[in-house]
């Protein structure tokens, strides 16, 4: 079993008061959809769910076009990126 | 000897002129060029501050507000003695005091869909500045229009994001990136959000930075996102960015040739115009109270009263009613039962007088017969107005 590190960035800090989070992934993968699962079960009512309905992933510095089709491994840094308006 | 720029301007550009790739071309190249500024806040008055002090030939500068004080904490180009001026006006004249010879366009009106692309279209290079989603949609789409870079900023709290959009002949545009806009008051009605100047600056200082890049043929053409966060270990993360989606309903095959941006309701695309929380605050209602009427309540003193400021834990610290007791919107609302204490009267207070509402439901709907429960109409602002003017506005 190896680990991600998921970097939170903007909205999602906010939501979830942190900028960084740990999660193991199983010796089979973890899908990187199946990832957004987990981090919004594991932050129960933090409106975390309707951060990530309008962010981006990225995958070691890579924005991710289809969170369907990566599957993490383990040693990755995914960043979760949501649009920031202000100025 | 035929000279391209003037005597003064070799001593004045000579110490970016003799770097390496800028040269003297770089120096003629920027006089020679324009870039508009959409936005002369946060991110706008470093941006401008820099690209007048670099040289850039022309600066077109676009907003319609005028200076007020809570700009001046990260809107640096703004003055205490330019109070009340518009901001374009007061930009362009600091902008004449750094650099006499560029030539500023005022444009003292809100961008539009109707005038965006009549501004925009004679300027080589937009920079987005502006503080809002269905603007920066607007600016995007003028730019594939126009086939223009877009060197976008966003700034809030201790985040900044910095993108250049539309580069190039396969440079993504923000849809490409952003294609869903954000729900609108994802925040909390009278939540405001936070922003540190120096944050901005960072961002406007970078958005200058790649202008000038693009401008002098210093870019190299590749697309990145960069992230900053301002409290981390490691404060700057670029994120690499494939190229423009041949999908993307704007920027795509076939997509800007259908581009209608005048006709183009960006506010609705963005979930409908923001409400008017001052005045959904002072909405009136049986269960709510006025801030004169809680004032004779806690002077004649035949109550008690079990009076809860609902803000967040930093709002409360800054300033607070002596009497109240501070129990955060969230924390209530998980659990209004426990907040229901003996039958003194319960009064709630937030900033405007939205967030209390909420808390006024979710206290009723958890008290079968127990003490009375209102709010405070219009919140500490109407408190400050009607009762206290010695209350601090940190808004």
């Amino acid at each position: 079993m190896g680990e991600i590190t998921v970097l939170y960035f903007a909205a999602a800090t906010t939501a979830l008061g942190r900028t960084s989070e740990t999660f193991t992934v199983p010796d089979d993968g973890l899908k990187l959809s199946d990832l957004a699962k987990l981090i919004v079960t594991g932050h129960p009512n933090s409106g975390i769910d309707r951060v990530l309905e309008h962010s981006r992933w990225s995958v070691d510095a890579e924005l991710i076009d289809l969170p369907d089709s990566v599957v993490l491994r383990g040693g990755e840094e995914v960043a979760i990126i949501p649009p920031v308006s202000g100025g | 000897m035929t000279l391209s720029l003037s005597l003064g301007e070799y001593q004045r550009y000579g110490r970016q002129m003799i770097l390496s790739g800028f040269g003297l071309q770089g120096q003629i190249k920027l006089k020679q060029s324009s870039v508009v500024v959409v936005g002369a806040g946060g991110l706008g008055c470093p941006a401008l501050q820099y690209l007048a002090a670099a040289g850039v030939g022309t600066l077109g500068i676009v907003d319609h507000d005028v200076v007020e004080s809570s700009n001046l904490q990260r809107q640096i180009l703004h003055t205490e003695d330019r109070l009340g001026v518009s901001k374009v006006a007061s930009a362009a004249t600091a902008i004449r005091g750094i650099n006499s010879n560029v030539k500023v366009d005022a444009y003292q009106e809100m961008i539009s869909p109707s005038n965006a692309v009549g501004i925009l279209e004679s300027y080589d290079v937009i920079l987005d500045c502006t503080d809002n989603p269905a603007t920066r949609y607007l600016l995007s789409d003028a730019a594939v229009l126009l086939r223009k870079p877009l060197v976008s900023g966003a700034a809030q709290r201790y985040d900044g994001q910095l993108c250049v959009y539309n580069l190039g002949e396969d440079g993504p545009c923000y849809r490409c990136l952003f294609p869903k806009a954000p729900e609108p008051g994802l925040a909390s009605s009278c939540e405001e959000t936070g922003i540190l100047g120096a944050v901005t600056g960072v961002i406007g200082n970078l958005q200058a930075l790649e202008a000038i890049k693009i401008i002098t043929g210093l870019h190299d053409g590749t697309t990145a996102l960069l992230l900053y966060s301002a409290l981390s270990h490691s404060p700057f993360r670029s994120i690499r960015v494939r190229k423009k989606q041949v999908n993307c309903t704007v920027c795509g095959t076939g997509g800007s040739a259908a581009l209608d941006v005048v006709n183009t309701d960006y506010i609705a695309f963005c979930g409908g115009p923001t409400r008017d929380w001052v005045k959904t605050g002072q909405a009136i209602s049986d269960t709510r109270i006025s801030a004169s009427d809680l004032k004779r309540m806690l002077d004649t003193g035949t109550h008690n009263v079990r009076l809860i400021d609902v803000r967040s834990p930093i709002e409360f610290g800054i300033c607070h009613l002596p009497e109240s007791i501070n129990v955060p919107l969230a924390t209530l609302v998980a659990d209004p039962a426990s907040h229901l204490v003996g039958d003194d009267p319960h009064i709630v207070v937030c900033r405007l007088g939205n967030d209390s509402q909420l808390a006024v439901d979710a206290l009723r709907s958890a008290s079968d017969a127990g003490p009375d429960i209102k709010d405070l109409m219009g919140g500490l602002q109407s408190w400050r107005e009607d009762v206290d003017t010695e209350f601090p506005a940190y808004w």
